[in-house]
């Protein structure tokens, strides 16, 4: 009835081997649980890892807040005006890095990131978050903010303004500068003189081609 | 004598196969959250970059969990009244943390590093899936030991150039061809 292999559990008239059978599956099964149920305690060490609660502190946080005055490692003294964008309260004039390519591009990279998502692409303030009924902030590209100096834009990101919360939690000085000169070559971008412009930049603007597509 | 090899090595399967299952390694299970934040919304369908939020991932071995500052910014207006965001408005009035459920929680002897992985080109995708694809959080990879070293044994088809790492879906000319790919397999590189 069963292939060889099967009687020595099948043929349960041949009592011995079932018997002999019996210890071994329970045994085996016992094993399975006991590997199956094995959680070592190694997995969840006794320390404090990155955002786990700790019961040393009152408030219970295991990731202490800096204490007031606290200067992070590689960063200036809390009212360096490369960390506020002020000097003696009023906004810097000029950006305190030199712009380069790099510069640049690493702002373009943190715009989109982190001010894309309201401001919108281009700046004009009509990005996804507005799309979805958060109230509009000012298009950069009118006059007043057209105007504003470098400082006053450094501080608006790191302090916010209005209904936009303050990112300087989250940006670092060096990349809310950067954000700073993208603002400001998005600026461009939208109000330079086409006189102005190198020769080949001007191609677009006078050739008959782009003439019939604007 | 033939149960004493058939029931062991049966029961050897049986504990291989429970130990990699889903029973084990929560690969696949949504776990419940005091909020319910979903990936697919906010990455999907809002275009968020992973960074807006997770703004450790590229300096840090944390990739941070946002605060309810953070999440604040837009919901302060959208989505202001919602019961749902109730307890976001509440942590972000009283200052206590939401209690999350960690959905991605190595063994503690793991020293894992977001940094390092984002720096060689290794795409969020790569080990969280498709989050945009997600409305609530699961583990799309078993975060065993053999998953890692498949990996790390052949990590050239797995790396990506610029901010296609932290891009959802197969992106063209985005697999970094042609860059020699050395990555570490010794034991006391992630176990110290």
């Amino acid at each position: 009835m069963f292939p060889p292999a099967c009687k020595s559990c099948h043929q349960i008239n041949e009592g011995r081997r079932v018997v002999r059978s019996v210890p071994i599956a329970t045994l085996s099964l016992l094993g399975v649980l006991m590997i199956a149920g094995c959680q070592p305690h190694m997995v969840d060490q006794p320390r404090v890892d990155t955002l786990q609660p700790s019961a040393a502190f009152a408030d219970g946080l295991g990731q202490r807040p800096p204490m007031a005055g606290t200067i992070a490692r590689g960063r200036l003294p809390i009212d360096s005006p490369e960390e506020t964008g002020l000097i003696d309260g009023k906004p810097i004039d000029r950006n305190p890095l030199e712009i380069s390519d790099t510069l640049l591009a690493r702002g373009q990279q943190r715009f989109q990131i982190y001010c894309a998502p309201c401001h919108g692409a281009a700046g004009f303030g009509d990005g996804m978050v507005v799309q979805r009924g958060f109230p509009a902030p000012p298009s950069y590209h009118i006059s007043r903010l057209q105007m504003a100096p470098d400082g006053e834009l450094f501080k608006v990101i790191s302090q916010g303004r209005g209904r936009m919360p303050p990112f300087g939690k989250r940006i670092e000085p060096h990349d809310s500068w950067a954000i700073v000169a993208y603002v400001r070559a998005l600026q461009l971008s939208q109000s330079a003189d086409i006189a102005e412009l190198p020769e080949v930049d001007k191609l677009p603007f006078t050739s008959s081609e782009a003439g019939a597509l604007r | 004598m033939f149960g004493l090899v058939f029931f062991p090595i049966v029961a050897v399967g049986l504990a291989t196969s429970i130990v990699r299952s889903p029973y084990q390694t929560e690969q696949g299970i949504v776990r419940n959250q005091p909020v319910p934040f979903g990936h697919e919304h906010h990455v999907g369908d809002l275009g968020l970059d992973c960074r807006h939020c997770h703004e450790s991932v590229e300096k840090s071995a944390f990739a941070e969990i946002p605060s309810a500052e953070v999440c604040m910014g837009c919901h302060s207006e959208v989505w202001r009244d919602s019961p749902m965001l109730a307890p976001v408005r509440e942590s972000f009035q009283s200052g206590t943390s939401i209690k999350w459920t960690r959905v991605h929680d190595l063994p503690d002897y793991v020293y894992f590093n977001h940094s390092i992985h984002i720096h060689k080109g290794v795409a969020c995708e790569s080990c969280h899936g498709r989050v945009d694809k997600m409305p609530m959080m699961y583990r799309d990879a078993s975060l065993q030991m053999s998953w890692c070293l498949d990996c790390h044994r052949h990590p050239e088809t797995n790396r990506r150039v610029g901010d296609a790492v932290f891009a959802m879906g197969a992106v063209e000319d985005a697999v970094a061809t042609g860059k020699t790919a050395e990555s570490k397999t010794n034991c006391s590189y992630c176990h110290r």
